[in-house]
Order: structure tokens, then C-alpha cells, then sequence
């Protein structure tokens, strides 16, 4: 029997604008009381169109931000309302891979000093096995460990992306939510990436939470899927039989766009 | 080809002068900014001009003076440290308080934000300049000495000025903190305050170098204009100037600082606008020099050079190990190359400057005696071996082509050995020499006598003398000036036949005689208070004297030459400088070469525009034979011309712990005594020295010293001011006169320029 990773429950994020002092309250709903359970090994696909509220649980699955209501929990732990301190705990169990931007890593920061940061944060290593350790995850995502000194302005996209990959694995995160990992890329590149993630899935044993809009990447990753729109989950099973035999409306019309 | 930075350039010139011109004053001026000089007399075709400051620039004052007759130029020079500083502390103030304000309130504390903006709101509609000034006005503020009144001033500004430096931090942070990688950190697991050291810190860096150099400059042109106001640092002295026979009150800084000039100056900008002018130009340059510095830098650091930053990371979170071992080797060799540099400019500099004022007096005391004492053949010799000295130096005698100025100090006797014996019940008590009494007047005698308590007496009232008849009288002295104690003791010695009187001695009277008046029949001895109370404490009691003297000549002579001053138009000025010559014992003859060498390194500097008078005064080791009183009788120089007497017989030992030093009787009317002594006393602190000031009572407007008669001799009699430097011995005697004759020669040399 397979250890649940993850499991949400009624989880829902609303913002509420105010446009001005004399207008009405306006709530929006970003998230509307979404359940899942990711299995440890397992991957979880998370797909729909922009503005369907996949970034959104990915920032509050990481805490990032506050969910509204709901609740999730890591490996059994409830970490709805944790905070500060006890949240930092919980980190290093769950990590994130976001999409790359320009300034995803801190460019004035080395390669060296952001590979290092995790593992000083969570004690991974001891000090002098520091060295050490960066050069061992540089080779695991596939980078010479010539990059050390450079900084990220220096290193090309996918380059880039393997580093936020190293930071991620760096503190033995068991959790992993893949953010669209390769949507920015280039073509060519986001193969070289995705398999690098299948890879380490098999060498760490890892669990991925895959948020994209790319059913290719899905049926090439993920043996669940979750179909989302607008803030809801309107389909979920297992990818074959969810690409294979749809019963959502929407999801029929994601797949037949696809495949046109 | 590389395009040169020529702000940067230009900047950086600017803040190395200013930042050496803050560290060696020195090098750069070689005039006290402390002389006030009001009047001057020029002499031309024949005529005498009186000319009164401000002084326009010229060959003596290069850029001018302000209307006390101070040096602008040097004042400007002297003025830098303070003022640059000043604004630098104001600056680190801001920051200090501002970026964590700032930091705090980017990271979401509404109430670091919402005093942010609300102090922002309320300075931007009332002026931040006015707020200072309605503050700094306060008599409060006004009335502070100088550290405190830097730390307010410091204090005041900072928090008027910092909500706006907050508000332009604030607005940077919040816009690091939206870029991505900051969420990454955050779902890595770092903590907030690491955040703020190590990902936003680094990245506002930049801005804030530039910035700071800019607050600065904007620092300096706030003190500018607050000085415009009269606002301003330092000591805020009421100087009341009665030279035109009207008493005006000023009020005035005597700490050089530019924003004072600017304040003291602002009414003179139509007679001398020199007096204004060069002080805003101070001001103007060092403004555009900060801020072509902040430029530069800005233009610098937008090129894209990160492994500063990654220095500077590593320094604030104080990891030096890490920048040690991971600095490449090329920039190791360049800092070692910047250090070597400005240590070598730093060691120029300061071997430029060491212009030597160094006494060196331990040469030979072998000419010397090992006693010196008035009448005695030792004084004659060592009075005639100073005058070969002073002639040696290119001294002039003052008066009949001698500087042997010889005076009666009527009959006297040197004593070989004494005794002062109370006849307690049980066992007598015998007094010390020199600490419980001392004889004034004595002959060889050898007697026994009850004393008579005259302390209750009123003496001026008191007809009948009879119950005195045979007996010592015990007088207390701080009842009596010594005139009246002189009529007392002609008046009793007339009426009736008594043993001695005793006067019970002032506080803090020194008890130390060698030499007494000649008489067979009447001893007079002071003895201390502590003394008198025993022999008080009982009644009735007897006591016994026993003393051998030797008969001495009656002749004292000082010794008095001039050093005529090169300057044309107050070469007939003169500072008097007084030192003695006697010692009792042999190591002080030190003292003597000490005093020798002073004067020989005063008439060897550079310039000497006034003269130099010294006097070398006979009899110095008691008052009452004390040669001052006769030059103050018969002083042989015009005493107008005299601006300052700097009494130096206070010196008597070679090692010491606290230096006796008065300039109460400098007052501040008479400028040019008061500016040395101010000078003096500023320098004396610097280097550490103990002092303590004479005790002295306020008569009639004046002071006087209660110590010594001789102290006062001098400013009483004649009129001139007169500042005293003498040693006290301590527990610890740590300081020696090598240092102390450094500070005097330094001093005079500076002030008569």
C-alpha cells in the first residue's frame, strides 16, 4: 500500500477587490474547493488553460500564499495554518520548479552560493562536505562543475532551470510541484529537461505535482491527471483513460484542440 | 579606448583633499584659528593707521578676515574636520535609521510603512529645514557645549531628514521583493531577515553608496542654509566687545565650522563680502565634490561588475574567512597594492607634518649648582649664566644695557635647621617642616612661649594688647588681607613685648621655606590649619622653637631680556613669558635646562612678529622673596603693549600628574591673551593632560587667584592678562615636560604669526 504524499481537501482561494472606496466588494473566485491525493511515486498532472488557477495552487500548496479555505496536508501533517518556523520545517519536504523567468535565481548571486543555500538552511551536509555535495548535484542535473563561479546571467535557459532543479533536489525534497518547468524553453531543450525529471524520479523516488497547459508533457510524465477550469477540477483519473474516453465536456475540447 | 569617468574623477579629487586637509589641518595652515586679533596698527610714511577687522585678504590674512580679526583661510582649513564630519555622521544616521524602516516595511510591518509615509507626508508640507531650525533655536540647544551640541545636532537632523532617504529605500525594496527569485528563496526555506541581508541588501547596495554620497552633499547644503539662520554647532560663546566704550553682545562660535562663519559673517556681505564668500565656496566644493563622487560612482557601478556585490554580501554577513580564501589572487594583489599606497600617503603626510616642536632638554646640567637660592652666591652665578645664555640667543637686554635686574629683599637669613615643638601633656608633638609649618621670619633662636588664641579676636577693634605680653600669637590669615596682617604686627610689636605669631595659612598654601627675614627678637611662622587645631585643642599649651640660620646678601636678581619681534606694525607687541630659577634640589636642575631650551626654541621659530620677553625670575621658591613683585613694581616695558604674560614658575618638576593651569585672568576683552589661552587649553586636552584650574575668587569684575600673591602680580599691578601653566604632582606622574613644552612652543609659535 502506497504512502499518500499529498492530499487536498475543499481547498479554494478567493480575492477580493475593492476598485475604489465608494465601489462594491468583488470577489473572485481563483480556487473553488478543490480535492485531490497524490500517492508517494507517483505523478499528478494538473492541466488547463491560463487563468484556470494551476499557479494558484501551486503558490498555496507551497505556502506561498494563504489558501482561503481548505485544507492540505504533506506526508500526513495538516499544513493549512502553519507558519513561520514551523512551516520552514516542512519545507525542505516540499519544493517547487517554477517557470523560468530571467530573475528566477537571484542574479547576483553564483551558482555555487545558490546550491548551497538549501543545503545550508536545512543542515543537509556538514560544512566542510559543502564542496562536495554542489558538485555531486551539479553532475546529477547534468552540468559541469566548471559553472560553479559563473552567475546565472551567464548560463543559457535550460542551464538555468537545471540549477533551480538542483536547488529543489538539494534538500531531499520527497515532493516536488513542477510549475510549467518547460514551457519558456526552447523546443529543443524542454525534452533534454522533462527526461531529466523522469530520470531523477526514478533515481530519488521522488513525487511530482506537473502543472502545465501541454498535454504532451502530461501523457509523457504523468500517470494521473486532473483537467481543470475555471478554479475547478472538472476531471480526474488516470491519464490514459482520461485522454482516451473524456466524459467533461471541456476536457473533450482540450483534447480534440490538441490533436487537431 | 576606454571612456575615462570624469566624474568620478573629479569627485574623488575632491574627497582625498578634503579627507586630507580633515586629517593634517596642519600641513595646510600655519596659524591658530583660535587668534582673535581686533585692532591692528600699521606703520607707513611716517604714520601710524589703525586699522579694525574684518581685514580684507592680503599678504597676512590670504582670504581675509572675519570682524573678530580671525583668519578666514585657516579657519576654513580647521573648520573641515568638524563640518565634513558632521554631515558624514548625519548621513550614517539617516541610513542607520532608514534601510531598516525600509526593510521592515517592504516586508509587509504596516507600521514601519505607515510611519514611513505619514512623517514623509508631514515633512513634505512643512519644510524639514524649518522644523531644524524651529528646534536648533530652542535656548535649550543654543546653550549646549560642543559634544552635546553635535550629538543633538546630529540627533535633530537625522530624524527631519530621514522619512524622505526612508521613502526612496522603501520604494526600491518593494520593487526587489516582487522580482521572482524572492519567491524562490521563500519556498526554499530562508528566513525574512536573511532575505533582507542577502538578496535585497545586496541589490539596493548599489544604490545606496550613491546615495549616501549624496545625502552628504544634501547634508551640507541643509547646514549651509541652517547656518544662514544662525544655526549652527559649537560653542556659542556671548563675547561682549566694550572697545568702543559701548558693551555689544555677539553671539559667536569658537569652533571653526563653516556654517558658523556663514552666521557670524552674514551682516558683514556688503563691507567684506570676503568673509562670506569663501566659506559658501567651501561649502560649494565639497557639495559638488560628494555629489560628483555619487555620480561617478553611479556610472561605475552600472556596469555590470557582481563580483562587488558578492564582496559585499560576504562582508555583512560577515564571513571574511570565505573572502579571504575565495578573492582571486589578482585582486588580493590589488588591495595589498591600494593598502601599501595610502599607508605610504599616509606616512608622507605625516612626516610633512611633524614639524618638530620637541624641547629636548636633558642636554647638560653640568655648568649648573645642585642648589640654587636667592642671595646666595649659587643665584649670582646661575643669574649671570642665563644672561650669557640670552646673549648667546640674540636676547636684548631691556634696561641699561643689562639683563641682571637687581632688587633688595631686605635682611635675610638662610635656614640651616629648624624645629617647631608642641608641648602637648604626655608626650610633645613635633611638627614637620614644610607641611604643618614654615618660618617667615626668623634669627637664631632657641625659646619656649604659651600661645595666646587670637582667632576669636577682632583684631581692627582690639586697643589693649597687654594679655599678648609673652607669648605666641596665633592669627588666622583668611580672616586678614596681608597688609592688614603687616599692621597688626607693627602695631602689636610696638605696644608690647611678645615671643612670635603664628598665622594659620590659607588653604592651599604652600609651606616651603628656605629663606626668612632677618630678626633676632620676633618669629613669624605659618603653620597649617591641621596644626592650628591642635594647638588650639588645648589650652594653655607652650611651645618650643629651635632654628640656626645663616646671614645672606639681600640682593635678588632677575634676569629679563627681549627677543624684538620681526613684524613691522606689532613688533613692538610682546608676550612675557615668567620662569624661575631657583631649586633646592639637584635633580630639578632639569627645570632650569628645560626653561633655557624653551626660550632658545622660541627664538629660534620660523616667525616671531611680536617680541618675546623673558623673564627668569630670582626667589621663585618662596613668596615673599618672589622677584615677580619687584618687576611688577618696576616692569620695564611699556605694559600696553604687552598682550600676554604666561606664567610658567609653576613649573618645577621634570615628571608630573596634573598641570595647574588658569586662564581666568585672560579674559575674553583681551583678545589675544584669550584666543592662546582658549588654543592652549584645547591642545592640552587633546594630548590627554590632567588639569586643574587655580581657585580664584571674582572681584570687582576680575579674578584673583587665592593660591599665590605672585600668580596675580602681574594682571593686578600692571594690567596684563596672564595665563598660568604650572605641574602638580599626583599619584601617578606619568607626563613630562618634554610633551608639555611641545604644547607651549607649538602654541606661541602659531598665535604670533
Amino acid at each position: 500500500m502506497s504512502i499518500i504524499a499529498l492530499k487536498v481537501e475543499g481547498l479554494s482561494k478567493h480575492f477580493i477587490i475593492k476598485r475604489s472606496v465608494f465601489s462594491k466588494k468583488i470577489k473572485i473566485d481563483a480556487v473553488k474547493k478543490i480535492n485531490f491525493v497524490v500517492k508517494q511515486n507517483e505523478s499528478m498532472g494538473l492541466i488547463g488553460e491560463s487563468g484556470s488557477g494551476k499557479t494558484t495552487i501551486a503558490n498555496m500548496l507551497l505556502k506561498l500564499i494563504d489558501s482561503s479555505e481548505g485544507s492540505i496536508e504533506l506526508f500526513g501533517v495538516d499544513i493549512t495554518n502553519l507558519n513561520g518556523e514551523a512551516m520552514r520545517a516542512h519545507r525542505k519536504d516540499i519544493q517547487i520548479i517554477f517557470q523560468y523567468t530571467h530573475a528566477v535565481l537571484d542574479p547576483k548571486m553564483t551558482i555555487e552560493e545558490l546550491i548551497k543555500e538549501p543545503l545550508v538552511i536545512h543542515q543537509i551536509v556538514k560544512e566542510h562536505d559543502l564542496d562536495e555535495e554542489v558538485d555531486r548535484l551539479l553532475q546529477m542535473v547534468g552540468l559541469s562543475i566548471l559553472e560553479r563561479k559563473k552567475f546565472p546571467s551567464q548560463l543559457s535557459g535550460g542551464q538555468n532551470q537545471r540549477i533551480i532543479i538542483a536547488r529543489a533536489i538539494a534538500t531531499r525534497a520527497k515532493l516536488i510541484v513542477c510549475d510549467e518547468p518547460v514551457s519558456a524553453l526552447d523546443v529543443s531543450v524542454q525534452g533534454q529537461i522533462l527526461n531529466l525529471l523522469v530520470k531523477l524520479k526514478e533515481e530519488l523516488g521522488l513525487t511530482y505535482v506537473l502543472i502545465t497547459h501541454d498535454l504532451s508533457v502530461v501523457k509523457h510524465m504523468c500517470n494521473r491527471i486532473a483537467v481543470m477550469y475555471q478554479g475547478e477540477i472538472v476531471e480526474i483519473g488516470e491519464t490514459e483513460k482520461v485522454l482516451s474516453n473524456p466524459t467533461n465536456p471541456y476536457t473533450k475540447k482540450l483534447i480534440a484542440s490538441i490533436l487537431d | 579606448m576606454k571612456k575615462m569617468n570624469l566624474p568620478l574623477l573629479l569627485g574623488s579629487v575632491v574627497l582625498i583633499v578634503i579627507l586630507l586637509v580633515m586629517m593634517f589641518p596642519e600641513m595646510f595652515v600655519d596659524q591658530s584659528p583660535y587668534t582673535i586679533q581686533h585692532t591692528r596698527f600699521l606703520h607707513g610714511d611716517g604714520k601710524l593707521y589703525i586699522e579694525r577687522a574684518p581685514f580684507p585678504p592680503a599678504k597676512d590674512f590670504i582670504l581675509g578676515s572675519d570682524h573678530l580679526g580671525r583668519d578666514i583661510y585657516s579657519y576654513i582649513i580647521y573648520g573641515t574636520r568638524l563640518t565634513i564630519t558632521l554631515s558624514v555622521m548625519i548621513a550614517i544616521g539617516q541610513f542607520l535609521v532608514a534601510i531598516p524602516m525600509a526593510l521592515y516595511a517592504g516586508f509587509g510591518n504596516r507600521v514601519a510603512k505607515s510611519v514611513i509615509l505619514q512623517t514623509g507626508v508631514i515633512f513634505s508640507a512643512i519644510p524639514a529645514l524649518l522644523i531644524a531650525i524651529i528646534v536648533l533655536k530652542l535656548d535649550f540647544f543654543v546653550g549646549l557645549e560642543k559634544q552635546k551640541s553635535i550629538i543633538a545636532f546630529i540627533v535633530v537632523l537625522t530624524s527631519v531628514s530621514w522619512p524622505r532617504l526612508a521613502g526612496l529605500i522603501l520604494e526600491r525594496v518593494e520593487a526587489i521583493l516582487t522580482q521572482p527569485f524572492i519567491r524562490g528563496e521563500v519556498a526554499i526555506g530562508k528566513r525574512y531577515f536573511k532575505i533582507a541581508m542577502e538578496n535585497v541588501l545586496p541589490h539596493l547596495a548599489p544604490e545606496m553608496i550613491i546615495l549616501f554620497f549624496m545625502e552628504i552633499a544634501r547634508n551640507l547644503s541643509m547646514m549651509m542654509q541652517l547656518g544662514i539662520f544662525a544655526v549652527f554647532v559649537g560653542n556659542l560663546g556671548l563675547i561682549s566687545d566694550a572697545s568702543a566704550g559701548i558693551p555689544i553682545n555677539l553671539t559667536v562660535s569658537f569652533e571653526p565650522e563653516w556654517a558658523s562663519m556663514l552666521s557670524t559673517s552674514r551682516t558683514l556681505i556688503s563691507t567684506a563680502p570676503w568673509a562670506i564668500i569663501y566659506p559658501a565656496l567651501a561649502f560649494f566644493i565639497s557639495v559638488l565634490g560628494f555629489n560628483l563622487f555619487g555620480e561617478g560612482l553611479r556610472n561605475t557601478m552600472q556596469k555590470k561588475d557582481s563580483r562587488a556585490v558578492l564582496l559585499f554580501r560576504k562582508i555583512i554577513s560577515f564571513d571574511f574567512k570565505y573572502i579571504w580564501r575565495n578573492s582571486e589572487k589578482k585582486i588580493k594583489v590589488k588591495m595589498a597594492i591600494w593598502t601599501i599606497a595610502f599607508t605610504f600617503l599616509l606616512g608622507l603626510f605625516t612626516w610633512i607634518n611633524n614639524e618638530d616642536y620637541s624641547i629636548g632638554y636633558r642636554t647638560d646640567s653640568s655648568e649648573l649648582p645642585e642648589q640654587v637660592v636667592i642671595g646666595t652666591e649659587s643665584a649670582v652665578k646661575t643669574a649671570n649664566y642665563i644672561a650669557t645664555k640670552m646673549s648667546e640667543m640674540g636676547i636684548e637686554p631691556i634696561k641699561n644695557e643689562s639683563y641682571l635686574m637687581g632688587y633688595d629683599i631686605g635682611p635675610s637669613y638662610l635656614i640651616e635647621s629648624q624645629l617647631l615643638r608642641l608641648n602637648v601633656p604626655g608626650t610633645p608633638i613635633e611638627l614637620k617642616k614644610d607641611s604643618d609649618y614654615a618660618f617667615m621670619t626668623s634669627g637664631n633662636i632657641s625659646e619656649t612661649g604659651p600661645i595666646y588664641d587670637a582667632t576669636r579676636e577682632d583684631m581692627f577693634d582690639l586697643q589693649d594688647y597687654s594679655q599678648f605680653e609673652g607669648h605666641y600669637v596665633l592669627l588666622d590669615k583668611s580672616y586678614y588681607n596681608d597688609s592688614a596682617i603687616g599692621y597688626f604686627i607693627d602695631n602689636i610689636t610696638q605696644n608690647v613685648n611678645i615671643k612670635g605669631i603664628l598665622l594659620i595659612a590659607n588653604k592651599d598654601e604652600k609651606l616651603e621655606n628656605v629663606i626668612v627675614h632677618a630678626s633676632e627678637e620676633l618669629a613669624v611662622i605659618i603653620v597649617s590649619r591641621e596644626a592650628s587645631k591642635k594647638m588650639i585643642e588645648y589650652p594653655d599649651v607652650s611651645i618650643t622653637i629651635e632654628t640656626v640660620v645663616k646671614p645672606i646678601d639681600s640682593m635678588g636678581y632677575n634676569v629679563v631680556g627681549i627677543y624684538k619681534g620681526t613684524d613691522k606694525n606689532i613688533g613692538d607687541e610682546a608676550i612675557v613669558i615668567g620662569m624661575n630659577y631657583n631649586y633646592l634640589e639637584s635633580n630639578n636642575k632639569e627645570v632650569l635646562e628645560f626653561n633655557l631650551k624653551l626660550m632658545e626654541k622660541l627664538c629660534g621659530l620660523a616667525t616671531n612678529k611680536r617680541s618675546i620677553i623673558f623673564m627668569f625670575l630670582d626667589g621663585t621658591i618662596n613668596e615673599e622673596q618672589h622677584g615677580i613683585h619687584y618687576i611688577a613694581q618696576d616692569f620695564p616695558y611699556s605694559s600696553q603693549k604687552v598682550q600676554v604674560y604666561i606664567d610658567l614658575t609653576g613649573i618645577r618638576t621634570t615628571e608630573f600628574g596634573k598641570v595647574e593651569f588658569s586662564t581666568a585672568q585672560a579674559p575674553i576683552t583681551r583678545q589675544f591673551s584669550w584666543s592662546l589661552g582658549h588654543h592652549l587649553n584645547k591642545e592640552l586636552n587633546n594630548k590627554d593632560f590632567d588639569l586643574q584650574q587655580l581657585e580664584a575668587m571674582f572681584i570687582n569684575g576680575e579674578y584673583y587667584f587665592t593660591g599665590s600673591i605672585a600668580d596675580n602680580a602681574l594682571f593686578w599691578n600692571r594690567g596684563m592678562p596672564t595665563i598660568i601653566i604650572g605641574t602638580l604632582r599626583a599619584e601617578e606622574n606619568k607626563k613630562n615636560l618634554e610633551d608639555l613644552g611641545a604644547i607651549i612652543l607649538e602654541v606661541i609659535s602659531k598665535n604670533n604669526y
